[in-house]
């Protein structure tokens, strides 16, 4: 059998047998299939196609009510006579755009009727982190680190997670990037991941024609260093050369999407993440912060300083799906999250304070979208938490843990949310598994179909009408071709290299760091 | 005596410095000869320097250099740690006149606050910078750095812009070498601190619980230190009313104000301890007394000491020690250093890995670098720098203070190369290293690796990288943009991320 012609495809026999000969032997099967599959070993019951994820926190607490409004609650109107957005039938030019009766999204947010239409955004609400004391530093410290039970843990939740799963791309120098001067909480603990707050601007400073004979230098000297000085060294050399190959500055999104410029930090975040994304280099988790809603003064909901924010992020999320979407590229969960909403009542100041229940927004393809995900509580006195904010009814780690597990293939959720059993909500659908003889399981009698389906998709749809020829899709680009072999592989040896990501058995006592 | 009188004179230490000169007697005594003829000809009656006088030289100061080592060895481990200690003794005026223009950080609230809020900032920012490189008085700056993370204010928060001076100057400044309860009061009665953490708003009612729960997790008790939630709830109402002067405008606005009508007067329980009703004030200086004696903030502020001068998890053996020192001496902050740094071998003290504010300054102390702050204008491209490496003194949001871990800040090794980049090649305006001077008469590739390794390894240079140094020096004689590029490489080498 023969490959069809694709650019790479040497490429993927390279790593695939790199990756045979790194991972630990001993467990491999001996097994009679085509010289560019290593051997490999049964994986566990997991999604075919993994995503990138890609997790915004507004930092400063998001007023949740202004985001998703509940107009059909006389409470929210009592007490916010200057704030509310006004009903969807008032006339009012501001007024809600009305989603499902109950609730409506303020008018800056009607670049994201798109996604959620067709079902790709989804809002969750009254959810956050329970047991919050609405301080800034500790929810926000709180919910990265994603274990209240462990005040004194280093790691966050994204981090954790990018720890205990196999790369999304086998042998990614890169796999992660915090926008930010110094990595964030959140992605703490992950590895090969850098802070780096331009994409566009991670090179070397000094001469251009000295430059490759300093980097040559300072490799050597890194190669004694200690390890995890010598590993960030290296990251961050390789780094430079990957997205040097990226043209930034000439990129153009796809799908005629237009990101919020020239004055939008978060437009440029996205649009550079978007490059990189479609790259392909093995990044598989973005963390951008935006900052600035601690909104105690004038706050602006309906015209002001909090609706043009609310603007900046709805069109940077619009833009964001709508390139994404149309690309040959990898699907991309977002996930939008903040430390805690804001009061109930609005303040002396035209403003609101520190409240509880807070909002998160998720899009992406295979996210079951379209709708408002609450158990909602309700804004009556006696069902405001302590009498002044909306209630939290679901716990942020449930929809932060069906992701992490059906969107990013992770399953070890005891590693990545420790201490807490998580329910899934529904946030995503169904998840392809690569199954392809269809006979439940995904193992070693998948890759003859799998073969087949990606280099004669119509035999092998003719075989068996029924069985499913898109599980082959593992990058879930809707195109089964060569592209698909790498993530096959690496599900298929995700047990194999797992067993060299996954920590040592967890000891009993807390892990302090 | 005459000659050590000029010796002692000369290393900086006051003629009232009977002990320093004490010190040098014995040291003579030790060696023979006379001291000054050892330190000229450096001849075997010189003192050799020693792993743990090295040790004490990187903990002590900012930034290791031949000069602060050749102190060290001939003051001894003892004499050094005493020479820094004794900061007061130290002849502090070089640096004060570089500071001499920075005239808003004399400034009381009521001055800053007609002032551009970039302005006062900028020379804050910079009047850090400038100690912390050009200041003899070098422990005394790394506590000053030590407690302003522990007592962390974020000069972006509302007024602090302003503000954060006058507690850089009376809370943090005043109190860094001298007793943790008097830094705790002057801190619980600093403005920027109250409103940083929103303690001014705090009133009978409706309590702000945030400055006392910081209070407890973050300033004295830490985390595990026995309260409970109630205790914070207590603590916020013992604190109502500690809040600021407002809305006035004469020379008391923006100072600590305590506001009788504002606190709640009821009777309170604090970590066990009855507060009867009608407290007023005292109220929270009880809650002050309670935490400066309180056993576990002995051991979470020690351990956090030795965690910054010692080892990043320090052995409990240590702690202990510093934490019965804390207690015996009431929170004498040299007295804990002291036994910090005379407790366990020095030979067992790992490397501590250099936060980009200390690898910053140690390449321009090593270097014999000059940071010339913009008073007027501001705005420093040297501030800027430290920025980009996410270490911009005063701009850490959270009130934990910038994280001191190696895995916090070993991902970022980029903005450090670029720095070292930038400021050998001359191009971070207003800080210059005159590399021609630094380098001296060396001319070859080994000469130059060989003196870059002296000024700033101290011979300890280790040999892959000082190799590199000199492969990239190659041919020989290079032209000057080589040599600033090789000594942009030495600052980014593996082994001076360390020290």
């Amino acid at each position: 059998m023969s490959l069809p012609d694709c650019q790479g495809c040497r490429e993927y026999m390279e790593l695939s047998r790199r990756q045979f000969l790194a991972a630990s032997g001993g467990t491999a099967l001996a097994f009679s299939m085509p010289a560019w599959l290593p051997r490999v070993v049964l994986a566990g019951d997991f999604c075919s196609s993994r995503d990138v994820i890609v997790s915004i926190f507004l930092n400063g607490a998001a007023d949740c009510l202004t985001m998703c409004v509940p107009h059909v609650q006389d409470e929210y109107y009592d007490a916010r006579p200057t704030l509310a957005i006004p009903r969807p039938d008032s006339g009012s030019p501001f007024a809600a755009i009305d989603l499902d009766g109950f609730f409506g999204f303020p008018p800056m947010f009607a670049p994201l009727l798109p996604a959620y239409s067709t079902g790709n955004l989804l809002v969750v609400h009254a959810t956050g982190l329970i047991g919050t004391n609405r301080s800034h530093f500790d929810a926000r410290r709180l919910m990265e680190v994603a274990d209240p039970a462990s005040p004194g843990l280093f790691s966050g939740w994204l981090g954790r997670h990018l720890a205990t799963t196999s790369p999304l791309i086998p042998n990614a120098a890169l796999r992660a990037i915090g926008m930010a001067d110094g990595i964030q909480r959140t992605l703490q603990g992950g590895p090969k991941t850098l802070p780096i707050r331009d994409l566009a601007a991670f090179g070397l400073e000094g001469s251009s024609t000295t430059v490759t004979q300093r980097r040559i230098a300072m490799e050597g000297m890194y190669l004694g260093a200690a390890e995890a000085l010598k590993a960030a060294s290296e990251t961050t050399q390789i780094t430079m050369d990957l997205l040097n190959t990226i043209d930034f500055a000439n990129y153009t999104p796809g799908g005629g999407a237009v990101y919020p410029a020239p004055d939008s930090s978060f437009g440029y975040a996205l649009k550079s993440t978007a490059a990189l994304i479609k790259a392909d280099l093995g990044v598989e988790a973005v963390a951008i912060d935006i900052g600035g809603w601690d909104t105690h003064i004038e706050m602006g909901a309906i015209d002001g300083l909090l609706s043009l924010k609310l603007a900046d992020l709805a069109a940077g999320l619009a833009a964001f799906h709508l390139d994404m979407a149309s690309g040959n590229g990898r699907n991309v969960t977002v996930v939008v999250m903040s430390e805690f909403g804001r009061r109930l009542l609005e303040n002396g100041s035209l403003g609101t304070d520190h409240g509880y229940g807070t909002a998160m927004l998720v899009m992406g393809n295979n996210i079951d979208g379209g709708r408002v995900l609450t158990q909602w509580p309700g804004l009556a006195p006696e069902q405001l938490f302590e009498g002044r904010d909306l209630e939290i009814t679901i716990d942020y780690r449930d929809i932060l843990a069906e992701i992490v597990q059906q969107r990013l293939g992770n399953p070890n959720l005891d590693l990545v949310f420790p201490n807490y059993t998580p329910t899934f909500r529904g946030v995503t659908t169904a998840c392809q598994q690569v199954d392809l003889n269809c006979d439940g399981q995904e193992n070693l009698n998948d890759v003859p179909g799998f073969i087949q389906a990606v280099t004669d998709s119509e035999a092998y749809r003719s075989g068996d009408p029924a069985c499913n020829v898109m599980g082959a899709d593992v990058n879930g680009d809707g195109v089964l071709d060569a592209r698909d072999v790498q993530g096959f592989v690496g599900r298929l040896t995700q047990q194999q290299s797992a067993g060299a990501a996954r920590p040592a058995p967890r000891p009993k006592s807390r892990r302090s760091r | 005596m005459k000659p050590l009188e000029t010796l002692a004179r000369s290393l900086g230490l006051g003629e009232e410095c009977k002990q320093g000169a004490e010190l040098l007697s014995r040291r003579r005594l030790l060696f023979g000869g006379s001291l000054l003829a050892a330190l000229a000809s450096k001849t075997q009656a010189a003192p050799r320097p020693s792993t743990t006088t090295r040790l004490l030289v990187n903990r002590l100061t900012m930034g290791w250099t031949e000069a602060e080592q050749l102190l060290a060895d001939t003051l001894g481990y003892h004499g050094y740690l005493e020479y820094h200690l004794n900061h007061t003794a130290i002849d502090d005026s070089a640096v004060n006149q570089m500071l001499a223009p920075y005239n808003y950080l004399t400034y009381m609230p009521f001055q800053l606050m007609d002032l551009p809020a970039w302005r006062a900032t900028n020379q804050l920012v910079e009047g850090t910078l400038l100690r912390a490189i050009h200041s003899k008085r070098q422990l005394y700056a790394r506590m000053v750095e030590f407690w302003t993370d522990h007592f962390n204010i974020d000069i972006n928060k509302h007024k602090n812009p302003w503000i954060k001076l006058v507690d850089d100057r009376d809370v943090i400044r005043a109190n860094a070498l001298g007793t943790f309860p008097a830094l705790l009061s002057a801190s619980m009665h600093s403005a920027s601190m109250s409103v940083y953490l929103d303690n001014f708003t705090s009133v009978a009612g409706n309590p702000n619980e945030n400055y006392a729960r910081e209070l407890l997790e973050l300033h004295t008790l830490g985390v595990h230190g026995g309260y409970i939630q109630q205790d914070v709830v207590e603590v916020a109402r013992c604190l109502t009313g500690w809040g600021v002067w407002e809305g006035i405008g004469d020379q008391l606005k923006w100072t600590f104000r305590y506001d009788p009508i504002k606190h709640d007067d009821g009777p309170k329980v604090v970590l066990g301890q009855q507060i009867p009703a009608g407290g007023g004030i005292n109220d929270g200086l009880t809650v002050l007394n309670i935490l400066a004696n309180h056993p576990s903030t002995a051991q979470f502020i020690s351990r956090k000491l030795c965690a910054r001068f010692w080892a990043e998890d320090p052995s409990q053996t240590l702690v202990d020690a510093v934490a019965a020192t804390y207690i015996a001496t009431g929170g004498d902050i040299k007295s804990m250093l002291r036994t910090l740094f005379t407790t366990l071998d020095p030979a067992t003290a790992g490397p501590k890995y250099k936060r980009p504010f200390h690898l910053f300054v140690s390449a321009l102390r090593a270097t014999g670098g000059v940071f010339q702050g913009d008073p007027i204008s501001g705005g420093s491209a040297l501030r800027a720098e430290l920025a980009l490496n996410g270490h911009e003194s005063f701009h850490w949001a959270p009130p934990d203070g910038y994280p001191d871990r190696f895995d916090f800040w070993v991902g970022s090794l980029l903005p450090r190369w670029n720095f070292a980049a930038s400021v050998t090649a001359g191009s971070i305006q207003g800080t210059t290293i005159d590399v021609d001077a630094f380098l001296g008469s060396a001319s070859t590739a080994q000469q130059i690796a060989d003196r870059i390794d002296q000024a700033m390894f101290g011979g300890q240079m280790p040999t892959a990288e000082k190799d590199a140094i000199v492969n990239y020096l190659l041919p020989d004689l290079p032209p000057l943009s080589r040599k600033r590029e090789a000594l942009a490489l030495a600052i980014s080498s593996p082994a001076f991320q360390w020290y």
